[in-house]
């Protein structure tokens, strides 16, 4: 059978399926994830697992693919942050700043490693790459628009094109993710957005 | 079995078994790797296998480790010690441009899929993450020691640290690799290239835009 990519399933049993598989994936990843293991878990027989997720490749794309749209559920709560009305440039590069705090918080550590696991994980995986693809443009519509909007009120520099330093400004944080995991630097989150913020501020607003 | 991490290079047999699934994870990835096609593909029989890499999951984790080490292996040929040598601050600035350019471009995208790849099915494997952290621990030093140099000369800014520097400007490359693989609108590759310059420039040279 072929994997089926079923991230939020209506049916119940399909559910506790996707949240045991989940638990399984999130402390031990996704190689020690066993079919048996996961129907015993989820009170229900193999065919059922088969019936809603085509195979165990199924499941853990599901599974992927669900912690990937929490993710950037999260992530647009963040964004929200800038998409606050602001009536000066000053109140807007204090929601910049805002953002950015949030999105670098130590607190979401664990976050930046999952989208970087997930994305690593879909690498090779054409179905599930295309889904993150489709998903992942229409999360940043709300600030793409505050950018607009922003550089309407010259508040940004004109050069700037928003869809483009989006999509950079929020790629790199995988950077950090890979850093805070495999680099020397027990808390890199600091200095690495300290130079991030830098960077975005000279882009954005044309100063250092 | 427990798992035995095995990036080679070892004996010609375990070297052919991990060719084979380094093709196979470069194909269909770790998930379509089966036992019967590595045997199959390396002429051995499932012992043999078992015995140079413990079980399927120690075949995996070694075929990833070998393809992240031979794309620093490319990363580090990519930076020798002459490619930042410079007499004056146009010179370095000219050769560090030069480097930068080599590493957004797009014969450098099928190398920076892979790190990505590697890096992110390592963080949920202890042993596959501290291989990688020591192999990429030493692999700054010659960067770093250029850009020191010209930190003296004052040819970059003085109030930057260049080793955290570099950490930050290389590691947000992982974005690049994200961007070309997960979205599809047209040009977006070029400006996400064209910002990163944009980014490193005011950060390093304080340039103003």
């Amino acid at each position: 059978m072929k994997p089926k990519l079923n991230p939020m399933p209506e049916s119940d049993v399909a559910r506790r399926l996707l949240e045991a598989a989940s638990e399984v994936i999130e402390t031990s990843g996704e190689a020690s994830l066993r079919v048996q293991e996961i129907v015993e878990a989820a009170g229900v027989q193999a065919p059922v697992l088969y019936r809603h997720f085509g195979n165990r490749e199924g499941l853990v794309q599901s599974v992927h693919l669900a912690r990937f749209l929490r993710e950037l559920t999260d992530e647009a709560e963040v964004f929200a942050i800038l998409a606050r009305a602001a009536g000066s440039k000053e109140e807007f590069r204090s929601h910049f700043d805002g953002l950015v705090r949030a999105a670098a918080d130590p607190a979401r550590r664990d976050r930046r490693r999952t989208r970087l696991e997930v994305l690593g994980s879909a690498m090779s995986r054409p179905e599930l790459s295309e889904l993150i693809g489709k998903v992942q443009s229409s999360t940043y519509v709300q600030v793409v628009d505050a950018l607009i909007a922003a550089q309407k009120q010259g508040w940004i520099r004109a050069e700037v094109e928003p869809v483009s330093f989006v999509a950079w400004a929020s790629s790199t944080m995988l950077g950090l993710a890979a850093v805070e995991h495999y680099g020397a630097s027990s808390d890199p989150a600091d200095w690495w957005i300290g130079y991030q913020v830098e960077a975005c501020r000279a882009i954005l607003f044309g100063d250092d | 079995m427990t798992l035995i991490l095995n990036p080679g290079p070892g004996t010609p047999v375990a070297d052919r078994i991990l060719d084979v699934a380094k093709e196979i994870l470069g194909e269909v990835g770790e998930a379509g790797l089966r036992i019967e096609d590595v045997m199959g593909g390396a002429g051995v029989q499932a012992p043999v296998i078992y015995r140079h890499f413990g079980n399927r999951e120690g075949l995996v984790q070694s075929a990833h480790l070998a393809r992240f080490l031979a794309e620093l292996q490319q990363g580090s040929e990519t930076f020798r010690a002459e490619t930042l040598v410079a007499v004056d601050a146009g010179e370095f600035r000219a050769a560090f441009d030069r480097l930068l350019d080599t590493i957004l471009a797009e014969e450098h995208r099928e190398a920076s899929f892979v790190r990505f790849e590697v890096l992110g099915v390592g963080t949920q494997r202890p042993l596959l993450t501290e291989a990688i952290r020591v192999a990429q621990s030493s692999n700054y030093a010659q960067p770093v020691a250029a850009l020191e140099h010209a930190q003296e000369q004052g040819w970059i800014r003085s109030d930057i640290v260049v080793s955290e520097f570099l950490v930050w400007a290389v590691s947000s490359i992982l974005g690049l690799a994200a961007v070309a693989k997960f979205r599809t609108e047209p040009g977006i590759i070029d400006q996400w290239a064209a910002t990163h310059r944009q980014a490193i420039h005011t950060v390093l040279f304080g340039d103003k835009l």
